[in-house]
């Protein structure tokens, strides 16, 4: 297991303080090098993220979005010699069962880039609401047609990154339309991608916390402005 | 579709092609100047407004100088927005710096704290 030194998971986490330490315990108990980039939270995070040994905290000393906090954290991780880098959600929607599935193609060097679908695997998802899985659906379709990537879950923050991928990855949407940036920046650099199923656990906790249906409009606008000239 | 539609909407679309392609500080800075020019030429000229109005199938100078500052405020908009994209990219890479640099500050006290 000589690639666990070099396999850093980055964790974006904005007012999670409930559930974070829950969320990471597995994590570091495999072993994994885990950094978690606090987005400027208001609850107690910072008390509760210190009281964890052997992880190393990024904290924004302003908020800026989940985007900017995965890029901050990615660079961290290459700094510190990362071969392997996996981006996992703070929330506890994640199952750290699926990273070896996520880190094979990698480890095998038949990828660049793996992302993880909740729609791959054949056992039903408990507690997708049928809109949610229509939004979700239509941004497949439209990041698709956009990107000519040919894709089943465009919005899931499961996915992992080879070093060569994650140094020519380079986030620049804060918020939320880092999901459709990643898809075409991987068309950009013609990495080498590959989906593999994964788990979502539902709770009532992370849909409370997770994305409104209504913020895709936000997100359209966000890829809009972003393709401006600066 | 008389000339004036045709020309507001090409300015629409003239515009999405600017700020994606073709934008820089400098050249809004000409656009701007060029929108002012107009401004000027429309304040002490009043009868060319109605003129060039009656021309473009408008009919009043008042309307023509109505459509013309829609399509103003419109560039001016998304001018402002790419430069407020531009300042808030510039704080996200100090704030990451300042996060990169406080987590790595933390390491180094640990190490100094064993080797002493």
């Amino acid at each position: 297991m000589t690639f666990l030194s070099t396999t850093w998971i980055v964790v974006p986490s904005y007012n999670e303080a409930r559930v974070i330490a829950e969320t990471l315990s597995p994590l570091l108990e495999q072993g994994y090098q885990v950094v978690v980039v606090d987005d400027c939270s208001t609850d107690n995070s910072p008390k509760v993220l210190a009281e964890i040994p052997g992880l190393n905290v990024l904290r924004h000393a302003i908020n800026l979005g989940q985007g900017a906090a995965l890029q901050s954290g990615i660079e961290f991780a290459l700094e510190q010699e990362a071969e392997y880098i996996v981006t996992f959600d703070a929330d506890g929607q994640h199952s750290h069962l699926d990273i070896p599935k996520l880190l094979e193609p990698l480890i095998e060097d038949t990828a660049d880039v793996v992302l993880g679908s909740r729609f791959l695997t054949h056992e039903p998802i408990k507690n997708l609401s049928s809109t949610k899985k229509l939004v979700l659906k239509l941004a497949i379709l439209y990041t698709n047609i956009v990107s000519n990537i040919k894709l089943t879950d465009a919005h899931n923050g499961l996915r992992a990154f080879s070093r060569f991928a994650a140094l020519r990855i380079k986030l620049r949407q804060n918020r939320m339309a880092h999901a459709s940036e990643i898809i075409s920046q991987i068309r950009e650099e013609r990495l080498r991608f590959t989906e593999v199923p994964v788990k979502i656990i539902y709770t009532k906790y992370s849909i409370q916390k997770g994305q409104r249906i209504w913020n895709s409009f936000n997100i359209l606008w966000d890829v809009f402005v972003g393709g401006f000239k600066l | 579709m008389n000339f004036i539609q045709i020309a507001l909407l090409a300015a629409l679309a003239l515009f999405l092609f600017y700020f994606r392609h073709f934008r820089s500080r400098a050249s809004d800075r000409w656009i701007f100047s060029i929108f002012a020019l107009f401004g000027a030429i429309a304040i002490t000229m009043p009868e060319y407004t109605s003129k060039v109005a009656r021309w473009m199938g408008v009919g009043r100078g008042a309307d023509l100088l109505l459509y013309g500052y829609v399509v103003f405020s419109g560039f001016l908009f998304l001018a402002i927005h790419a430069r407020l994209r531009a300042l808030q990219l510039a704080l996200t890479e100090v704030t990451r710096e300042l996060a990169k640099l406080q987590a790595n500050r933390k390491d180094n006290s640990k190490s100094l704290g064993s080797s002493q």
